[in-house]
């Protein structure tokens, strides 16, 4: 990045050497080094050298500019001309705002601090400011001036002395602080009260105690009543923020009337702070319920989103207990927000429509704007944010009645510039669809024509959501069949090819060529890259095996010798011989597992957020709702200002309860998931496989699929949910996954234990019935299963991984900070894997231990540092010797963030096969053992 | 509570940065810009990275930037961004890089007096106007026009008209400055007045009007001398609220007869609404430098200043032939400025040959190959009249059902100066003050521009 020179208006003395400054970062000032450290002591003698010598190096450059401007200082110091001393002063400032470091000049500065001219004491204070930290020493001497500038006659000067001596942030100046302070509250003039309260707050960051300890509180308290709305709207923001343990000021009915009365001589930011107290004060009865709401309408006509959405919030709350009275308040609500939405710009109409999205996820506050979808109709020249929360938006909006407009308006997005907004348009188009069975007719319709398009990231989108719908409509099928031969070339990544895949083992009765359409795929099985489509290939060819066996069973047995020889992925190989041995063991048992009868789904996720977006409307008008996360999820817990003023209601509670409560809501998301993957295990057998079942399923596959310890026991769990024993997958979200381990049970031997388990719980009922069905089979199956025990033994046969469940790690293999940044950066990221933690709060104990433990584990740490409560790691190992013996074996890199409240995640790179990269992270787990699920 | 605010170049350079809290990490500006820069799609104005949360605005290609660790009201943090441009530009004349640079250490007391401790505390263009002593650099008016209409109050000036002024005396300093052209010959005592309005629409091939609305605003910009208070009459039969169901209003039409029925209006904070529901009079002290009086939205049917006939014909397997023809439906002493219509043509166009009518020097027209879309420019487009663009498409592969669907929409780009669609008006703009001598110019002007006009083939 190239520096511009600073700013030069009226040039005095010598310009800055070109090209100096580009030598420091711009990122702000930074901290001087110690007094006597390396620069200072050299530069310090700088006023007896000569001005300006010949600039030898590149970092004489930047003492030489330090040391001008300090020539320069000094030399107008004495000078008569304002100007000339404004400029020089104006140039120090200049060099801060580029990020060099002038804190050398602290001295200097001070003495002009004497001045009278207030531009340049107004840079003065700014410097200070920003270096009186890093310069406490010497910072006293400036406190001098300011204290004489607090009793200035000018109003004007007072506060901005005041100000400036509360921003310096320095530890040994309270009793300075405190002094100047009481006397600003007590001043005449509102600009010095109103700086005053803020420089209260500023000492209650240094030193809480000193404002606890003092009257300055009830001082603060008395100050709400203050004659100056901007007096009250600091009060009012100093108390809230000194009390947030305690989840706000206190806020009786008395304040609250004041306020309310007055509420019309604040400033937009003022009735902000104000409404958002609103909001933590219960209304004593209905009629100051109706009183509160009468005051608070007038405000619904303001030009500011701030105080439009503040009301919108208090009004939430308010009728929260009155579901009649709320929708009320919503229709009141729509126009204002409407207005906001089109007549702001971008950034503030995307706040309010984030805002309206959340008020319409209330199913009962639907009808409030159904007949307003055409409100989000996006434009064209509206940026892709918007665009996709107006998405959203018209999926919510949409009922039986305006669905054909909004579908007609939605497919002209498709052909939108932007492919992100294309595809969202789609997903919103099969959202529809499973929301409103009215219009599938027509959105297949226009789903094949999004296919005729012939652009390639639209074909993909397509496939994955006609895969959806058919889920649901399975009816609907006849009419898509046509095309799938069209829809396998034109999809263009592995997630259309899945989808692809998914309803050719589905549907694959209904389609004539089906065998022959896998047949080229299971050819180039080599070729296939990724491991999710392979996956889905056995099972859409498996599927297919049982409706069309003469014609499958050739294509079958060379791809199940493929996967189980040449796949290098451990769930690729897994699943292949999991489908073999099931084969080979009864063929009816086979089919009834793998192609058993199917329920339509009936919704996909959505239900699941419900609990979040109750959460979300205690925080109405703050982050969280715009990113979909209550705020524990990304403020900080541990600073304890961190929950922050915008807190909800329901949040009141001090925030030591918030990390308890964080740990509540990842306790009941475990406890939902189980039930919700046995239940879609009990519908969908081969939905564990089938990566391109998003979003509905994704929540499921992230806790099935990857957090698993290794290799043999990931395939376990697909066999638990794959023959629709949800118990197994329970099990695998705690510690049962490590026993499995520990246990010396080959894989295969577990595999068959439990398949026969399963299959002798079964009823014979059940498998006579469906062995009536699929007698036809029977012998194709048998000859397969012979045609394959006849070739190289598949059982034993793979990789070494899958019996020996661990990795041999190098001691201490050769690696340093630039290569690992450099290979680290050059990786993709082969697994990540986030697990519940607790952690105490001494981060630097818990530093050294898990370094500790790791390096017993020949896991070796590159970095590490605490940033909050955030520990965070950089890891490094080597698998011993590698495939020569002697040779260099794979690496593997690992960034490790610990953080309480969230969690352990890991994030896995190398360059080594999945197998191995699955028994690292088994590794990896157990060196953190100790520090996770406690 | 903001932790940091700093403003960026478009390049990402950090022209002014200021820590008022000091609980968020140094160094977030490289870290915010690399993040937006390197966004799939538009960076959304607010997003958390590592805890720390980003909110910024971007204004004539500059980023002005707050994070903060806190969980605020993003309403209230996005507005404070907006105020806090209108005030550097209140102050600086310009929104620009050059006059940030030029008035760095105005802009840090401009902060400094904003914001305390990452709480607003004055940020009025008035209330400041009394404790800033920096006086403002001026600094070329760009002549790029870009620039001004991003501005949203300035406009081209094709004639040179007495009884006009400059539309860049705007782009005036609202506080001391140096080297002020008007400073010389006494501060001028006058008020700018802009009735700007903002149309959607999205019409059909056939041209119908599928959805339409008007975003509009009255904005003004005040140098006036005192603090007197104005009254801005409107015109009286105006209607705010729609009922549902209720048929379109019969006004609109292009400054006839009818009500005008705005759907919804919201105002600034200092506008008394007492005579509004009986007289449509707006009564207020008009603040320093640029502000909105009023927002208003008007959803009921407009006569769409712009007819748009598109037409695609194939001659040859490998030729198409699209006609575009575009009729002004504006009284003829009117004309759309700066006129741009786009059309986008199928990925497969080998190139393309227009033709235009009528033959002026007014309009131009090009094929973009890079965009693959044929751009169209009429320089002033006068009311009543019609132009025609007929663009020969030569394609690289025999034409089918889905190539031919390739082509469209047509979006247009235009200002109409001195001309309002909704029919909403300025009756008068009184000064209520004693003296007969305080007489200053006032100057009422209407905008209509386009927000998102396109025809769907």
């Amino acid at each position: 990045m190239s520096i511009p020179p600073p700013p030069r208006t009226n040039p005095v003395g010598p310009p800055p050497p070109p090209g100096a400054p580009s030598g420091h970062p711009s990122i702000g000032p930074t901290p001087a080094p110690p007094p006597g450290g390396p620069g200072g002591a050299t530069s310090l003698p700088g006023a007896s050298r000569p001005p300006g010598p010949p600039p030898q190096f590149f970092v004489d450059h930047k003492k030489g500019e330090v040391n001008e401007l300090r020539q320069l200082l000094r030399q107008v110091q004495l000078d008569k001309d304002q100007q000339k001393k404004r400029d020089a002063i104006k140039k120090v400032i200049a060099y801060m705002t580029l990020g060099i470091d002038v804190s050398k000049l602290f001295s200097e500065m001070i003495m002009a601090t004497s001045t009278t001219d207030l531009v340049q004491k107004k840079m003065i204070y700014l410097y200070l400011a920003n270096y009186a930290e890093s310069n406490s020493e010497l910072a006293i001497l400036a406190v001098n001036t300011l204290q004489k500038d607090c009793r200035d006659e000018d109003p004007t000067i007072r506060g901005l002395a005041l100000r400036s001596l509360c921003s310096l942030r320095l530890t040994n100046m309270v009793e300075y602080l405190e002094a100047a302070i009481r006397r600003g509250l007590n001043d005449h003039n509102g600009y010095v009260r109103k700086t005053a309260v803020v420089g209260c707050l500023k000492l209650y960051h240094i030193s809480p105690e000193v404002v606890k300890d003092s009257d300055l509180l009830s001082i603060l308290y008395k100050l709400t009543a203050d004659g100056d709305p901007q007096v009250v709207t600091n009060a009012l923001c100093a108390l809230n923020e000194m009390h947030t343990e305690e989840g706000g000021m206190a806020f009786d009915r008395n304040l609250m009337i004041h306020l309310l009365n007055r509420i019309r001589y604040f400033s937009e930011w003022g009735q902000s702070i104000i409404l958002n107290l609103l909001t933590h004060y219960p209304p004593a009865d209905d009629n100051e319920r109706f009183d509160i709401m009468n005051i608070l309408e007038e405000r619904l006509k303001h030009a500011s989103a701030a105080v439009v959405l503040g009301v919108t919030k208090c009004f939430v709350c308010l009728t929260e207990s009155h579901p009649e009275l709320h929708y009320q308040v919503l229709l009141r609500l729509k126009d204002p927000l409407l207005t906001l939405v089109s007549t702001s710009c971008f950034e503030l109409s995307y706040t309010v429509l984030v805002h309206i999205l959340l008020l319409l996820s209330k199913v009962d506050s639907l009808g409030v704007m159904e007949h307003d979808y055409k409100h989000f109709f996006c434009r064209y020249n509206e940026p892709s944010y918007i665009k996709t929360v107006k998405l959203d938006i018209l999926k919510t909006l949409a009922t039986p009645a305006n669905v054909g407009e909004i579908l007609t308006e939605l497919s002209e997005y498709v052909s939108d510039v932007d492919s992100d907004i294309a595809k969202k348009t789609i997903q919103a188009v099969g959202a529809l669809a499973l929301k409103i069975p009215e219009a599938v007719d027509t959105i297949v319709e226009q789903l094949l024509g999004f296919l005729s398009l012939d652009i390639d990231y639209v074909s993909t989108a397509t496939v994955v959501v006609m895969k959806d719908l058919l889920r649901k409509y399975q009816q609907q099928f006849s009419r898509v069949v046509g095309v799938m031969e069209k829809c396998l070339k034109v999809v263009a990544d592995p997630e259309g090819l899945c989808a692809v895949l998914w309803m050719l083992g589905e549907f694959g009765e209904s389609i004539d060529d089906s065998p022959y359409l896998l047949e080229p795929l299971v050819e180039r099985f080599g070729e296939e890259e990724s491991a999710s489509v392979k996956t889905e290939l056995l099972t859409a060819a498996m599927k297919l095996f049982f409706k069309r066996p003469p014609e499958m069973q050739k294509i079958l047995g060379s791809l199940l010798s493929k996967a189980v020889q040449e796949t290098s992925s451990p769930d690729v190989h897994d699943r292949a011989l999991l489908y073999y041995r099931l084969v080979s063991y009864n063929v009816l048992e086979a089919q009834r597992i793998i192609n058993c009868a199917k329920q339509p789904v009936e919704g996909f996720q959505e239900n699941v957020d419900k609990d979040v977006k109750e959460k979300l409307f205690g925080e109405f008008n703050s982050l969280s709702v715009l990113y979909g996360q209550t705020y524990h999820k990304f403020v900080n817990t541990k600073n304890i200002f961190a929950a922050g003023r915008y807190q909800g209601s329901e949040s009141r509670g001090a925030s030591t309860d918030a990390l308890p409560e964080a740990l509540d809501t990842t306790q009941t998301d475990l406890n939902g998931l189980p039930a919700a993957a046995a239940a879609a295990a009990d519908e969908e057998p081969n939905l564990l496989g089938d990566t391109a079942d998003q979003p509905s399923t994704s929540l499921l596959m992230d806790h099935t699929h990857v957090p698993l310890p290794d290799g043999p026991a990931a395939a376990l769990g697909g066999v638990g949910v794959g023959v629709g024993d949800g118990g197994d997958l329970l099990g695998l979200g705690g510690g049962e996954g490590e026993e499995q381990r520990a246990a010396p049970t080959t894989v295969a031997d577990s595999l068959l234990g439990d398949i026969e388990h399963e299959a002798t719980s079964v009823p014979p009922a059940a498998a006579s019935s469906a062995g009536s069905a699929g007698s036809q089979p029977h012998p194709g199956a048998l000859d397969l299963a012979f045609g394959l025990t006849t070739s190289p033994p598949p059982a034993p046969s793979p990789s070494t991984s899958s019996t020996t469940p661990s990795i041999a790690l190098a001691s201490r293999p050769a690696m340093d900070a630039p290569q690992f940044e450099r290979r680290w950066t050059a990786l993709s990221v082969r697994h990540t894997e986030s697990r519940s933690a607790a952690l105490p709060t001494d981060t630097h104990s818990v530093l050294a231990a898990v370094e500790q433990s790791c390096e017993q584990r020949r896991i070796y740490c590159m970095a590490s540092g605490a940033a909050g409560s955030q520990l965070k790691f950089f890891f490094y190992a080597m698998e011993e010797g590698g495939p020569g013996g002697g040779g260099v074996g794979v690496y593997f890199f690992v960034e490790c963030v610990m953080e309480a409240g969230s969690g352990v995640k890991v994030t896995v790179k190398s360059e080594g096969g999945a197998d191995k990269v699955a028994l690292f992270v088994a590794e990896l787990w157990r060196a953190l053992q100790q520090f996770i699920g406690a | 509570m903001i932790s940091q605010f700093y403003i960026l170049s478009p390049r990402g350079d950090t022209i002014i940065n200021r820590d008022f809290r000091g609980d968020v990490a140094r160094g977030t500006a490289e870290i915010f810009f690399r993040k937006v820069k390197f966004w799939t799609g538009d960076a959304p104005p607010i997003f958390n990275l590592d805890g720390i949360n980003y909110i910024f605005v971007k204004r004539n290609g500059l980023y002005f930037v707050v994070t903060t660790a806190f969980n605020v009201s993003p309403s209230y943090t996005v507005e404070m961004l907006q105020r806090m441009t209108k005030v550097v530009k209140d102050f600086c004349g310009v929104l620009s890089e050059e006059s940030i640079r030029k008035n760095f250490v105005l802009v840090y007391e401009l902060l400094d007096e904003m914001l305390d401790f990452g709480y607003p505390q004055l940020t009025s263009t008035e209330q400041l106007k009394g404790c800033i002593h920096n006086e403002a650099i001026m600094t070329e008016q760009p002549s790029h026009l870009g620039t001004m209409r991003a501005a949203g109050i300035a406009l081209p000036q094709l004639q040179i008209n007495p009884k006009t002024v400059p539309s860049n005396a705007v782009h005036r300093p609202v506080g001391l400055t140096q080297g002020d052209p008007y400073a010389s010959k006494g501060r001028k005592n006058e008020i700018f007045v802009d009735i700007l309005e903002r149309l959607t629409v999205v019409l059909n091939a056939s041209g119908y009007v599928l959805n339409s609305c008007i975003d509009g605003s009255i904005q003004m910009k005040s140098y006036l001398s005192g603090s007197p208070e104005l009254k801005l009459a409107l015109n009286e039969d105006i209607v705010v609220g729609r009922q549902p169901g209720q048929a379109g209003s019969g006004g609109g039409h292009g400054g006839w007869y009818g009500v005008v029925v705005l759907d919804d209006c919201n105002f600034h904070e200092q506008v008394d609404l007492r005579d509004f529901d009986d007289h449509k009079i707006l009564s207020f002290v008009p603040p320093d430098g640029e502000f909105v009086v009023m927002n208003y939205r008007i959803t009921s049917d407009f006569r769409a200043p712009f007819r748009i006939f598109p037409q695609v014909e194939q001659i040859t397997p490998y030729k198409l032939e699209c006609v575009i023809k575009i009729r002004a439906d504006i009284p003829e002493q009117n004309y759309g400025g700066n006129m741009v219509i786009s059309c986008p043509m199928p990925k497969h166009t080998a190139f393309v040959t227009n033709e235009l009518f009528p033959q002026t020097p007014m309009q131009s027209a090009e094929y973009v190959a890079s965009d693959t879309k044929v751009v169209w420019n009429i320089k002033k487009f006068q009311g009543g009249a019609e132009h025609t663009l007929r663009c020969k498409i030569t394609l690289s592969q025999p034409c089918s059902e889905t190539i031919k669907k390739e082509i469209g929409p047509v979006s247009l780009t235009f200002e109409i100066p001195m001309y309002n669609v909704s029919n909403l008006q300025v009756r008068y703009l009184r000064i209520s003050e004693r003296h007969a001598a305080y007489n200053p110019y006032r100057w009422v002007r209407y905008v209509t521009q386009s927000s998102s006009y396109i025809c769907r083939l």
